[in-house]
């Protein structure tokens, strides 16, 4: 093959169909799609890093109620109860169901923290050009640990809780709720605005 | 049309680097030659893995749904439910936009998954006749749909603490919800494991 080196700085292959694509002058706030198998290969976003620091930081803050102040509080009989999302997962610890317990603690919490920790750190460093190394490190775990991050349906199985519970008892929402939603929209939209080829293009010392 | 395998090239699995991909002498493995990861031109052992897990997941379907996932005690009855008559009960309380909704994310999901998976690796195995382009449409929705499926567990785990009233009400999770805690992850380890590029490559000399 015989490309020059500024075609082939551009040039990528699709990752769904293999196709060779030249990818050049794709501007900001523009999608590459494969002509051939119409999937998405580049969506250069508009100040990416600032915004995924931004995001991620508010997310990371707004984890702490949302994860120990109470999601709702039913009332039955004269007694009440009240469930967190972290002892959700020590009950199901404590009768025994570890293997379910270390799931739903894995995709809903741990996971999820850890994924807005590497949006954090790698947009940090990428921004200031800090640490390559780890940077590296940083967007592997990123790329191996986004598929189970599940906080979106959590949101929805907290819904169905809701609806299945209300003709129990008396359902009172609680803060951890709100913090809850509130968290899942800056997790979502962090990860929307994360542009990982932007910051393999940073480390490699290319302007994107 | 040209193909990165035929030109020699190979995108990194996880940095998404095109790079000429150097044959490894015996021994030692190509590397991508920014991120490090293994570089392969395909998946390696796509079809296998895959199989693997597709297998394994039907044979876990099976206690999955046959075993209790969760059991109701108010005031001193109830009995357990499996997903199926979690699903009719909440279509006998009317509650039929919730009851299709589980329906849909515990027994729809995993299945169409499983089958949809088992049709795209016969497909690549028997070179049957299918549009590359539907059935890399099926697998992005394979892809996206899985995450859906532990809805029913997270709902577990919400009701498990929420209704923890001692005598008056109590729900603890069955044998299922664990069963079925690995099929999703079985599920999701098989879309990963399958690469689609072997859709593609049986038809890659066409236009050239």
């Amino acid at each position: 093959m015989s490309l020059s080196a500024a075609a082939s700085n551009r040039l990528h292959a699709c990752h769904d169909c293999d196709l060779l694509v030249n990818l050049a002058g794709l501007s900001v706030n523009s999608r590459a799609k494969c002509p051939r198998c119409g999937a998405l290969l580049a969506h250069k976003k508009f100040d990416s890093i600032n915004r995924t620091l931004a995001l991620s930081l508010t997310a990371l803050l707004l984890f702490i109620p949302a994860a120990t102040l109470p999601v709702m509080t039913i009332k039955l009989l004269g007694h009440a109860n009240a469930n967190t999302m972290l002892n959700g997962v020590v009950q199901l610890l404590n009768s025994g169901s570890w293997w379910m317990a270390f799931m739903v603690a894995f995709c809903s919490l741990i996971v999820p923290l850890l994924l807005l920790l590497l949006l954090f750190t790698t947009c940090l460093f990428s921004r200031f050009y800090l640490f390559p190394k780890i940077q590296i490190v940083l967007l592997k775990s990123h790329h191996h640990l986004k598929h189970w991050g599940m906080l979106d349906v959590y949101m929805l199985s907290l819904l169905v809780a809701i609806i299945k519970m209300k003709d129990l008892g008396d359902l009172q929402m609680g803060t951890g709720l709100y913090a809850f939603i509130v968290l899942m929209l800056l997790m979502v939209y962090a990860q929307q605005q994360f542009d990982s080829h932007e910051c393999w293009d940073r480390l490699e010392g290319r302007s994107a | 049309m040209k193909t990165a395998i035929n030109a020699g090239l190979a995108l990194c699995h996880c940095c998404h680097k095109l790079q000429r991909l150097v044959k490894a002498s015996p021994g030692e493995r190509a590397c991508c030659i920014r991120c490090g990861s293994g570089l392969h031109a395909r998946l390696p052992n796509s079809i296998m893995l895959t199989w693997g897990y597709t297998l394994a997941g039907f044979i876990m379907m099976i206690p999955a749904n046959f075993y209790p996932i969760m059991t109701v005690v108010y005031l001193g009855r109830g009995e357990p439910d499996t997903i199926m008559s979690g699903v009719m009960h909440l279509a006998q309380a009317g509650m039929y936009p919730i009851a299709i909704l589980v329906f849909v994310a515990s027994i729809a999901v995993p299945l169409i998954k499983l089958l949809g998976l088992t049709l795209l690796l016969l497909a690549v195995q028997r070179h049957w006749k299918l549009s590359a382009r539907q059935c890399t449409l099926m697998y992005r929705i394979i892809e996206f749909i899985g995450r859906w499926s532990m809805l029913d567990l997270f709902m577990i785990s919400v009701l498990v603490t929420l209704v923890d009233l001692g005598s008056i009400a109590t729900i603890t999770a069955g044998p299922g919800a664990s069963a079925f805690a690995t099929v999703v992850v079985l599920t999701i380890l098989a879309a990963l494991s399958f690469d689609p590029r072997l859709i593609w490559d049986r038809e890659a000399p066409r236009n050239d």
